[in-house]
């Protein structure tokens, strides 16, 4: 376990790295991929326990301390989408990239607007303007674009452990002693 | 309850780092200094990565631009074209110490007009998200940056340094939704404030209904923050909202320089250490006012 939140981690420096550099160096003023959204994606699929959303809550406030703004709003955001992820585990079949993708643009754009509102309610809501949800889609999108890759990646290190490659785990949830309401 | 409690452990669990989210959100506002330690933090850690990836760039363009392609066109062309290949290198090496120049010289004329001497620094990286709006410098404290020191390229206000450490600062730009500077309209002298909002352009908030503000007006800093040189452009007026019930005008604002593009800033000492001078002149002046009164008075008598 501390194996995989230590790889976790590297993955998500690694990933904000790139965010920060290549993306925004070589396409300024466009959306980059969240690449911290793709390893929570993962990290639904691996770990659905306690444990699990704590790591996502870890990984959200790393994004928050590379902004260096504000503490909380990514964290939020990050355990959202792992709850979300880790509710529609047991309704989606994630076999093909698309499904893949699909569920990583629902997840993103979920964080993105959990991570505004936080936002928009201490600094007011301008913050929602169009341009913001024409950005908050964008990235989405690189972001899905992206999910069939880390993925990938994250399937071929032993810290990620081995997939069947669904998202759903062949295993009912309910038979592992773990339950979401509803 | 404590079987409740362990079949919905992981619904408990989001709630409470929800929660304990929010929680942080507010200290973080209350405490700005707060992101900023865990940004110094992450900075110490990444900025190396980052300086090697910002001189890297350079170098791989250089490999890729002159050996691989030249090794294909060495085998095809004659000797005249691979010259004139190796001129256009140099010509668009020329064109870009041209535009390095062109900076420097503009920061420096900056400087002189201002009075002050900066610190130049060139941006390593960017906000690894897409609407808080920050970037990291190749300068920190060891060279004489602290935090709090107000940003400028060429011609225009930039940002704000928010976390420094050893070699490397956080800074955040207007843009960012946490940015406010206190401005005034070049033209009117109409007092506002001026917000960033995730987006790319600026909202001037506050200005009366009855001031006059125009579409191309500058929009300049007022000073009286204490952190903003006065009277440094932050942007022209794009848009002006005068349909609204409110009381004010809603202003928005295109920065005065493009902050997707920023490669070299200028960083400058906030106009508190002025102030401060400034006041104490003008203490010295009623000082010696008032001794002339008295030495007046007793030449009267």
């Amino acid at each position: 376990m501390t194996k995989s939140v230590l790889y976790y981690l590297l993955f998500a420096m690694t990933g904000l790295l790139i965010q920060s550099t290549v993306f925004r160096d070589n396409f300024p003023g466009i959306a980059a991929p969240d690449f911290v959204l793709l390893l929570v994606l993962c990290l639904a699929q691996r770990f659905q326990n306690t444990a699990g959303v704590f790591i996502a809550f870890g990984l959200g406030l790393l994004g928050d301390f590379a902004s260096g703004q504000f503490l909380g709003p990514f964290a939020a955001g990050s355990v959202a989408a792992y709850s979300l992820l880790v509710y529609l585990s047991d309704k989606v079949f994630a076999e093909k990239g698309l499904a893949l993708c699909c569920l990583a643009f629902v997840a993103s754009t979920l964080k993105s607007f959990t991570s505004l509102l936080m936002i928009g309610s201490y600094r007011g809501l301008t913050v929602l303007s169009w341009s913001t949800f024409t950005s908050v889609f964008a990235e989405a999108l690189f972001t899905a674009l992206f999910a069939p890759f880390v993925f990938w990646l994250t399937q071929q290190r032993g810290g990620a452990g081995k997939s069947s490659g669904h998202f759903s785990s062949i295993e009912p949830r309910a038979q592992r002693g773990v339950r979401w309401p509803g | 309850m404590s079987g409740f409690i362990s079949r919905n452990s992981l619904f408990l669990s989001s709630v409470a780092l929800m929660i304990v989210s929010f929680q942080l959100m507010s200290s973080s506002i209350r405490n700005p200094e707060l992101p900023g330690a865990g940004a110094k933090l992450l900075n110490s850690l990444v900025s190396p990565v980052q300086k090697i990836h910002r001189e890297s760039v350079g170098g791989i363009d250089g490999i890729w631009s002159k050996y691989v392609w030249l090794q294909g066109v060495q085998e095809k062309q004659s000797d005249l074209e691979s010259q004139i290949k190796i001129l256009q290198e140099k010509n668009s090496a020329l064109i870009e110490f041209e535009h390095e120049n062109r900076r420097l010289r503009s920061l420096l004329g900056f400087t002189e007009r201002l009075g002050k001497v900066g610190i130049p620094a060139n941006v390593i990286a960017r906000d690894p998200s897409n609407w808080l709006k920050t970037i990291s410098l190749d300068k920190g404290a060891s060279d004489g940056i602290t935090r709090g020191m107000p940003l400028v390229d060429g011609h225009a206000l930039v940002g704000l340094t928010t976390a420094v450490s050893g070699d490397s600062s956080k800074v955040q730009l207007l843009t960012d939704p946490n940015s406010a500077i206190d401005a005034l309209v070049q033209s009117s002298r109409a007092p506002g404030v001026v917000e960033g909002n995730g987006s790319e352009l600026l909202v001037m908030r506050y200005v009366e209904k009855d001031e006059d503000v125009k579409i191309g007006d500058r929009i300049i800093a007022s000073g009286l923050d204490m952190v903003y040189p006065k009277g440094t452009l932050i942007g022209v007026v794009t848009a002006v909202d005068t349909q609204s019930n409110s009381l004010f005008h809603q202003v928005e604002v295109k920065p005065g320089v493009n902050l997707d593009y920023l490669e070299s800033v200028l960083v400058v000492e906030p106009v508190a250490e002025e102030r401060v001078e400034v006041l104490d002149l003008k203490g010295r002046a009623s000082e010696v006012r008032e001794g002339v009164g008295e030495v007046e008075g007793e030449v009267t008598e």
